[in-house]
């Protein structure tokens, strides 16, 4: 069940990967209805609104779902939403939507894992998991025909993605969760944090060659680093005890095993990559 | 123990073949493409800081530039032939329009061509048969940008011809700085009517015969100032274009020759232009020092970013040195360690030779082209000859080491003077003979006239009439080959000439708005009529007014 329900999840979040992609199709549209300045003012909009239905979902359920809200985690959700925010580049209002998008996607992943069976790792897995889709998302862009790909919208998406784990963070549901986890609990080996901390530099790598290499074909090597450390991380993964941090921890696996998808892609078919 | 071994392997799997790819990237035959980029009527000494800071600054530091070539004449069409084919013009046989390279000769780039790069010009001019018979696929109106894109994501080498026209009278900058530049200046005092008639002869039109200007010693200083102003709008569109090619990554994988077809008299011998438009072409240094340029992906470079040769090399000498730079050809190994010069364009081991008919383009009569300019060097002594009728008329020589101006002769009759005209008089008598040209119509028999279908009668045509789509067409037998006999302008700016067209259609190819109105406009009308190739009635004449 455990693996059912993550891949369900994965398959969600990878359609709305791909739906946030053609998004700017709709933000088109939009312009040819309303008014320049409306449309511009649209992201900001679906920001309010998602404070809206956060606030009243806290208030709500505070009362009837026994939540228990961490205020200082809550502060970090709108401190990550305002980074977010501000981090677009101004001249572009329409990136502004990356930040409720990859929030809503990290609320989605954290479906992946049950609340009751999270460690003290798994939101940050989860976290990184959405972070990592926020680089996809930015790879295929470079792949769209009238799109580019943009290192400051993966940090844009990254926030959002912090803003969402966080808000997830900041909630207790009850007695329904544990408020530390079981005294069997058996945190991650070293070898996964190392592992991920090369898949992490893997990654960095791979985007800033694929910056390099922008207009041209990205070459294939520029992701073998990144693709050594998630074997690496692929066989810590599943020597972890814990289930839920190797739930967690598989689907970061196998977000970052797709980045090799991207080169072979890009020669056979001599796509534009920009 | 591993719980599953479906991540680890896909992992696993991912890593391999990627590396596998990665290697085979890394170890495959990566193909070197050349871009041959010729600017018209660029002389040698225009290139100064002032007029070009950004070839001087930026690109030109990272060239092998070569600071004694020179062109093999007067006029685009040889050179351009030269530089493709590596014919010289004495081989070539190609003197003045509607000539072209004889289809049985094997050249350079046909040579590219059937090692599998990709051969192509860009522009719709290169579409007349001064350039058939070369192996360029002509793709017009495609933008240069557009298509190096499109090519530097291929696995297949390109040979891309690209020559820049703006250059070309009239001068007329665009967007350049006017610092350091002269204008005769109106504020003050209306101009002298006839200043201001050569000063617009100059501004507006693409050929000035010789004599139909009055030109005076004091009209130099603006004459240059109009003509660097479009040498300083090329540089700003080759700094602009040399962004571009390294961003895409070109800079990597390909060869890039930058040279001029000709150079060009700015009043030295009393004209302004060439031989096409003065339509008295002369071999002064004016004409044949051009500048070279030779960009070279890493791998070719041999260490060196960047050097300078005062070596003399020649147009001809092109084709070779980029079929070896692309290892189609073997360096000869007695050139192999060349004293410090490039062994894949070292120095001209014979004398330069050069040869142009008097009007190039722009003769009278192309089936009857007899007078020529003849030219020849050792480095120090200089010889320039007439020809008429196959033989030499007349003889001039200089010291260019001591007289670059080419103002003080020398005596015809010094040892080295003698030996250049014999090496021209050798070189004359060894041109192919001008076959016969298809030319004066047989009996006209009793057959159908070709009706013009587009247009479809005589009237005023604009751009927008060919905007995209300029041809002509004729009813008749689309196997057949035909003849369209064309005359245009009038005056000084007079054309004429046959084409020789397979099919009932020829197409000028995609010709941009500035093309048109630089160089089409100018002679004011055009009229065309046709019939078939082999014999038969000529069309009525289709006469098009052109019109703004």
């Amino acid at each position: 069940m455990f693996q059912v329900r993550l891949v369900v999840i994965h398959i969600c979040a990878a359609v709305l990967v791909v739906g946030y992609t053609n998004t700017f199709e709709v933000w088109q549209l939009i312009g040819t209805v309303v008014s320049r300045d409306l449309r511009n003012a649209v992201p900001l909009l679906v920001v309010c609104v998602m404070f809206v239905f956060v606030a009243g979902f806290l208030a709500v359920g505070a009362r009837t779902l026994n939540l228990t809200i961490s205020w200082r985690w809550l502060a970090a959700t709108v401190v990550a939403v305002m980074i977010g925010l501000a981090s677009t580049d101004p001249t572009f209002p329409a990136k502004r939507i990356h930040v409720p998008q990859y929030f809503f996607l990290a609320c989605v992943l954290s479906l992946s894992i049950r609340a009751r069976d999270r460690t003290p790792w798994t939101l940050f897995f989860v976290f990184l998991a959405t972070a990592l889709y926020g680089v996809h998302d930015e790879f295929l862009q470079g792949l769209h025909l009238s799109r580019t790909f943009g290192f400051r919208d993966m940090i844009t998406n990254t926030c959002g993605a912090a803003a969402g784990t966080f808000l997830i963070r900041s909630l207790k549901f009850g007695k329904a969760q544990a408020s530390s986890p079981p005294s069997e609990y058996d945190r991650p080996s070293p070898w996964v944090f190392v592992a991920l901390f090369v898949t992490i530099l893997g990654i960095v790598q791979y985007v800033m060659a694929s910056i390099g290499f922008r207009f041209g074909l990205v070459p294939y090597w520029t992701v073998l680093p990144l693709l050594a450390g998630v074997l690496a991380l692929s066989i810590a993964a599943e020597r972890c005890s814990d289930q839920a941090d190797r739930n967690a921890l598989r689907g970061i696996v196998g977000i970052c095993i797709l980045f090799a998808l991207y080169p072979m892609v890009i020669n056979v078919a001599f796509l534009d990559f920009a | 123990m591993l719980r599953s071994w479906i991540l680890p392997s896909l992992a696993a799997l991912a890593l391999a073949v990627t590396a596998a790819l990665a290697v085979y990237d890394f170890a495959r035959e990566k193909p070197v493409n050349v871009i041959l980029m010729t600017v018209e009527s660029w002389r040698l000494d225009s290139v100064t800081e002032q007029n070009m800071p950004h070839l001087v600054l930026e690109s030109g530091p990272h060239a092998f530039k070569f600071t004694n070539h020179r062109n093999v004449s007067a006029w685009t069409g040889p050179n351009v032939i030269s530089l493709l084919s590596g014919l010289s013009p004495f081989e070539q046989d190609v003197h003045t329009r509607g000539d072209s390279v004889p289809p049985e000769l094997d050249v350079a780039t046909e040579k590219f061509e059937r090692e599998g790069w990709i051969v192509k010009g860009l522009q719709a001019f290169m579409m007349i048969d001064l350039f058939d018979n070369l192996g360029l696929d002509i793709e017009s109106g495609v933008d240069i940008k557009h298509w190096l894109a499109s090519r530097s994501r291929d696995f297949q080498p390109f040979y891309l011809w690209y020559h820049y026209l703006p250059t070309h009278l009239p001068y007329q900058q665009k967007f350049s700085s006017l610092e350091g530049l002269y204008f005769p200046a109106e504020e003050d005092a209306p101009l002298d009517p006839e200043l201001a008639a050569r000063i617009e002869a100059v501004a507006t039109q693409p050929v000035i015969p010789a004599g139909s200007v009055a030109f005076e010693e004091a009209d130099r200083r603006w004459i240059e100032s109009a003509y660097w102003g479009g040498v300083r709008d090329f540089d700003e569109w080759f700094a602009e274009f040399w962004r571009f090619y390294r961003k895409l990554g070109l800079h990597e994988t390909t060869i890039l020759v930058l040279t001029s077809d000709h150079g060009e008299e700015l009043l030295e011998r009393g004209n302004v232009g060439h031989a096409s438009t003065t339509r008295a072409g002369h071999l002064h240094e004016e004409i044949v020092r051009v500048p070279l340029y030779v960009w070279l992906p890493p791998h070719l470079k041999g260490g060196l970013d960047g050097a300078t040769f005062a070596h003399p090399t020649d147009h001809s000498m092109i084709a070779s040195a980029l079929r070896r730079l692309v290892g189609l050809e073997d360096i000869p190994e007695a050139r192999q360690s060349a004293g410090g010069q490039p062994p894949w364009l070292p120095p001209v081991d014979r004398d330069w030779t050069a040869l142009s008919s008097i009007a190039g383009y722009a003769e009278p009569d192309p089936d009857d082209v007899t007078q020529f300019v003849a030219a020849a060097t050792d480095g120090a002594t200089k010889v320039q000859v007439g020809v008429t009728d196959g033989q030499i008329v007349n003889v001039e020589a200089w010291d260019i080491e001591g007289d670059p101006g080419e103002k003080t002769p020398l005596s015809v009759t010094e040892p080295a003077v003698e030996r250049l005209t014999a090496l021209l008089a050798d070189k004359i008598a060894s041109m192919p003979s001008r076959g016969e040209k298809q030319g004066a119509a047989s009996a006209p028999s009793p057959q159908i006239v070709p009706k013009w279908v587009r247009p479809v009668a005589s009237g005023q045509i604009d751009y927008d009439d060919i905007a995209g789509a300029a041809y002509i067409t004729w009813s008749g037998d689309d196997a057949k080959r035909y003849i369209v006999a064309y005359e245009a302008g009038s005056g000084a700016l007079a054309l004429n000439g046959e084409i020789e067209v397979e099919g009932n259609r020829h197409d000028f190819g995609e010709i941009d708005k500035s093309y048109w109105a630089t160089w089409i406009l100018p002679y004011g009308q055009v009229r065309f009529r046709v019939r078939e190739a082999e014999s038969g009635p000529w069309s009525e004449w289709l006469k098009l007014e052109l019109v703004e």
